[in-house]
């Protein structure tokens, strides 16, 4: 892997996108400011929600020459390994758009505030509260964004048309499965342990507390999904390529 | 070359199954013998509900009904 053609990517990438990061970074201000305008918290964390959503859709962009067989042809033709061209695009994802989406949030924050403070200094507060509250106790959402982006990722190179609608489709119906699953499994377990005379009688199951999965395991879960997805991605490619 | 991805996919999908499986039973059963998981009679007319405080307790009591149930049933 050769550093040289990492930042030659990088700068190409720059090159015939920028104008439409600026847009797309007006469009993230002019929502958050739209929305942090004192309608309280939950209108500026479906601000976030959305800015985030927003910054999910960006791997698709940057696959989006794999989705035509002319394009695609171009892309793959580039004078660069499939290892450098999906670790630019790691590199664009994770530092470039997130840190785009922060300060867009930061711009679209500042602004909406202000003119909240314009129409009502009291707002200020009470929006610098908000805004405190959301920031707070979000390491676990971080790694949930972080982990979904890698998702996003691998769905992009995978999927050769429309893989937002695609991933939310394998979504839906990979948690129905496993939730059916789940539910025959704890249908079986008490048809063969719990008496019939219980279950077939006017009795009620109550449960005490639900057990938990120990507070590390999503941090752990989250790491994992990250490095697997994004190995994967990196494995498609060179199968795209062949 | 040959394609890995998918099968890839496969196995994980097979490994996530089963950890569903393993999971939810180890789950029940462990609530079930603990007695975290109980079952509860709400007795009809009354406000009286019957908690059992072990396993042997549930099943005697409920070893005694089906006998009642039986009695009854052959008058």
């Amino acid at each position: 892997m050769n550093i040289n053609n990492i930042i030659k990517l990088i700068k190409a990438y720059f090159y015939e996108n920028w104008q439409k990061d600026i847009y797309y970074s007006f469009a993230i201000v002019a929502t958050v400011a739209m929305f942090s305008l004192g309608f309280g918290i939950f209108s500026s964390r479906f601000a976030i929600i959305l800015a985030a959503v927003l910054t999910m859709l960006q791997p698709i962009k940057l696959f989006g020459n794999l989705y035509q067989s002319s394009s695609r042809m171009h892309y793959l033709t580039i004078p660069a390994s499939n290892s450098e061209k999906v670790v630019t695009n790691m590199l664009l994802l994770n530092v470039y758009f997130v840190l785009l989406m922060v300060l867009a949030l930061c711009v679209g924050f500042l602004l909406g505030y202000g003119i909240g403070y314009v129409r009502n200094p009291e707002m200020l507060r009470y929006n610098w509260g908000i805004l405190k509250e959301m920031i707070s106790n979000t390491r676990i959402e971080y790694l949930y964004f972080f982990s979904s982006l890698a998702v996003m990722f691998f769905a992009s190179i995978y999927f050769k048309k429309n893989p937002f609608w695609k991933l939310v489709l394998t979504g839906v119906v990979v948690s129905l499965v496993l939730g059916a699953i789940a539910a025959s499994t704890e249908w079986l377990n008490v048809v063969l342990t719990v008496p019939a005379e219980i279950r077939n009688g006017n009795y009620y199951k109550s449960i005490e507390h639900v057990s938990q999965a120990p507070g590390w395991f999503q941090y752990v879960a989250c790491c994992v999904s990250m490095v697997y997805f994004y190995a994967l991605s990196f494995l498609r490619m060179r199968e795209t390529e062949a | 070359m040959k394609k890995y991805t998918n099968k890839i996919l496969i196995i994980t999908a097979i490994v996530l199954v089963l950890a569903i499986v393993i999971g939810t039973t180890i789950d029940f059963q462990t609530g079930y013998r603990s007695g975290r998981i109980k079952y509860e009679k709400y007795e009809k007319d009354s406000v009286n509900v019957l908690t059992f405080d072990s396993v042997e307790d549930l099943e005697a009591y409920a070893d005694s009904v089906s006998e009642k149930e039986t009695k009854t049933s052959h008058q």
